[in-house]
């Protein structure tokens, strides 16, 4: 009941290009966060893949319904988060862990939605 | 006086019509050019214009404050995608965005 694969095989595309725009628009913010705001290669490098994220979930939004698809965006937390732990050593602790699994649960709830 | 709670609620605001922008934008097996430009535009300076907020509210509030609130964008996406989509507000829907929203806060915690 909870994962709908009909649904999962509907929204397939959307859900995709989802993902593609929350790895750029993570990685975006990442390039600002070692960029530390100042003018540099990677603060350009950082909005230019945030602009890339925003027009690959407009790509997404033809694959499928806005309230099923915008809330998935927030896939790009889990990859900031991971991202901030990989390459600026921050540290995770449990309860981040079930944020991780909070919000990738949440993602799936509306993965699997067709309404 | 805009307070930085309210600023952070506009931020969403603004990220949730953006977004809508953009589904309008798509809208379509035909691309229209000038709905197309004009939605694409109106959406991406709307996006940005959050974008700004965001860094800008960052130098207010801590980063711990500022980042779960950003997810409240989805619940306006839910009510505009009633309102002027005609998508459902399913109980799948609201639980899965309530998730969303309590792992955001338990990402920063």
């Amino acid at each position: 009941m909870l994962a709908n694969l009909s649904a999962f095989k509907n929204n397939q595309k959307g859900i995709l290009f989802m993902i593609l725009a929350a790895v750029c628009t993570s990685t975006g913010q990442l390039f600002w966060k070692v960029s530390e705001g100042q003018l540099s290669w990677s603060l350009f490098l950082g909005l230019v893949l945030y602009g890339l994220g925003a027009i690959t979930m407009m790509v997404a939004f033809r694959y499928g319904k806005l309230s099923v698809l915008h809330p998935l965006m927030s896939i790009s937390y889990v990859l900031a988060i991971l991202l901030g732990q990989w390459f600026l050593q921050e540290a995770l602790s449990l309860i981040n862990y079930m944020g991780i699994l909070f919000i990738i649960f949440g993602s799936i709830l509306m993965g699997g939605e067709t309404e | 006086m805009i307070t930085p709670f309210l600023m952070i609620v506009l931020m969403t605001i603004l990220g949730a019509i953006g977004g809508f922008c953009f589904k309008l934008a798509t809208a379509g097996q035909k691309i229209i050019r000038t709905k197309f430009v004009v939605m694409f535009s109106l959406g991406g300076l709307l996006y940005l214009t959050a974008a700004i907020i965001n860094i800008y509210v960052l130098n207010l509030l801590p980063y711990t404050v500022v980042f779960p609130l950003t997810s409240i964008t989805y619940i306006w996406t839910l009510i505009i995608s009633s309102k002027w989509l005609d998508e459902k507000v399913t109980k799948k829907k609201m639980i899965g965005v309530l998730s969303i929203l309590l792992g955001a806060y338990l990402l920063v915690l």
